[in-house]
């Protein structure tokens, strides 16, 4: 299977490595501390049958601490998972610190340009800048409606911060909001009030 | 070309459908996996329902979402295709809404209590059932029995129910009278059962016969155009039969739209309120006849 992992790559100077938990049972999450999140658990994902690209997409911060997170993303993923798999391929997306319409269209039509067809996209949005997660569920609503991949998970790093110290790292998994969203788009209903009765139904579903 | 392409459509959509991987998935052990699956699936079920009658399901999202809640709690895979199942229960679903607004509309926009609409309702599907007229003797008398209230009440409900179908009808005038009549007969309804179509076209033929020339003219064009809402396979059924007006057709393949009734009764040069009694009667002839068939095997 062609799978691709997509992956925000931090901007901070240093991110603490931090075991985390899920609720999710199908998820087999390592007990080992990580720096990124869809780390603790990718390799109960991968096969060794699958060929995978990774895609790091970053913001290229003015004190160049992506590149040092790139490479901190490298080891922990060839520590996690370099006996199951060898990425065929590790693409680096870069964008300017920017957060203008220009620079956000660039990066939605470059993570687009990598998805392949039919294939299984993994992803992770904790870091980076706010409008990336925002970029990215575009782009992998894209994928799925019209390049028929399919998005296994979004995973999200949720932590505490107490006096500057992250606290009760969870992995939460936001990929049902694209085909949550793809539903919504496609339904249409004989009025407003229906439209939100449909939408309470389809959240306790 | 039309009919070749919807129909791929169709097959194609039934296919995603009855495929899902939802089926052999359990919420429990995979909550993500079945999540996203769950609005993918029901997503198909929303296309499908267009593919069978996108005039009668377009804006049907919350009772497609729950039908399709309802039926994949209650599927047995032993007993059919999803989709049959589906495409029932959704039929049903969709009926009653359309019952419960046409309630209101003849009602004239004039609230009556629940209970109140309720027990007319059971009054005339009593009348319904014996074939009697509502304020029949007999029926009266067996709604006081079913309902347990006096005879003298069933009576007030009967003059309650005249007097704002009454009412109603003097906006006529003003109105488009399509929006007053309901059709109880519904077509697209009975073609989920593929064996069945045959059965139904029968019937449509033979009641069809025994019209005046004149309802003739009425009756294929707006049954014809009924069908071009229907999915493919059964259109091609109907396209040699009695009833069938292929003039509609032809303005379809034309023009690239599909004609409305008041278009009908415009190029008959009727009133449109007219030809959609004389269909509205049609269809009660050809449910008749069909339950009369149902009662005979």
């Amino acid at each position: 299977m062609r799978k691709i992992i997509i992956c925000n790559v931090a901007m901070r100077e240093s991110v603490k490595p931090l075991v985390y938990k899920s609720d999710d049972q199908a998820l087999c999450v390592s007990n080992q501390p990580v720096t990124y999140p869809i780390l603790s658990c990718l390799r109960g994902l991968l096969d060794p049958t699958d060929s995978v690209k990774v895609v790091l997409l970053c913001k290229c911060d003015p004190n160049g601490n992506y590149l040092r997170n790139i490479e901190q993303f490298k080891k922990e993923f060839t520590k996690q998972c370099g006996n199951i798999v060898t990425p065929s391929e590790i693409k680096v997306l870069n964008t300017e610190f920017d957060e203008d319409k220009s620079a956000t269209e660039r990066m939605l039509s470059e993570i687009v340009a990598e998805c392949e067809e039919g294939a299984e996209i993994i992803s992770d949005t904790t870091y980076g800048t706010k409008t990336l997660p925002v970029v990215l569920l575009a782009a992998l609503s894209f994928a799925v409606k019209h390049l028929e991949c399919t998005v296994q998970h979004v995973f999200y790093g949720q932590v505490y911060f107490q006096a500057g110290v992250p606290t009760n790292p969870k992995l939460c998994d936001l990929s049902y909001l694209i085909y949550l969203n793809s539903l919504l788009y496609t339904l249409r209903c004989e009025s407003p009030d229906k439209a939100r009765q449909t939408l309470e139904m389809l959240l306790k579903f | 070309m039309f009919v070749k392409s919807a129909s791929t459509k169709l097959h194609t959509i039934k296919d995603l459908i009855e495929n899902s991987e939802i089926f052999g998935l359990s919420k429990d052990v995979d909550p993500v996996r079945f999540r996203n699956l769950k609005y993918e699936f029901v997503e198909y079920l929303y296309e499908y329902a267009q593919t069978l009658s996108n005039t009668r399901y377009r804006d049907t999202g919350l009772e497609i979402v729950e039908t399709a809640t309802m039926c994949l709690q209650s599927y047995d895979r032993n007993r059919g295709p999803f989709t049959h199942y589906f495409a029932s229960s959704l039929a049903k679903r969709v009926k009653k809404e359309d019952a419960v607004r046409n309630e209101t509309e003849t009602r004239g926009g004039i609230a009556l209590p629940e209970e109140v609409q309720r027990q007319i309702s059971q009054i005339k599907a009593i009348a319904g059932k014996m074939m009697r007229d509502a304020d029949d003797e007999i029926v009266v008398t067996s709604a006081s029995e079913y309902l347990k209230i006096p005879i003298s009440r069933v009576r007030e409900l009967l003059k309650l129910n005249e007097q704002f179908v009454v009412a109603r009808a003097e906006l006529d005038s003003n109105t488009c009278g399509i929006d007053n009549i309901s059709d109880e007969f519904i077509l697209e309804d009975h073609f989920l059962d593929a064996n069945k179509v045959d059965e139904i076209f029968n019937a449509i033929d033979n009641c069809f016969c025994q019209c005046r020339k004149s309802q003739q003219v009425v009756i294929s064009k707006l049954l014809t155009l009924r069908l071009l809402s229907c999915s493919p396979d059964i259109l091609q059924k109907a396209i040699n039969r009695m009833f069938f007006d292929h003039t509609i057709i032809d303005l379809y393949s034309k023009t690239g739209k599909i004609p409305t009734a008041r278009d009908i009764s415009v190029i008959l040069n009727k009133n449109e309120s007219s030809t959609s009694r004389t269909l509205s009667q049609f269809s009660e002839k050809v449910s008749i006849y069909l339950t009369k068939i149902d009662g005979k095997e």
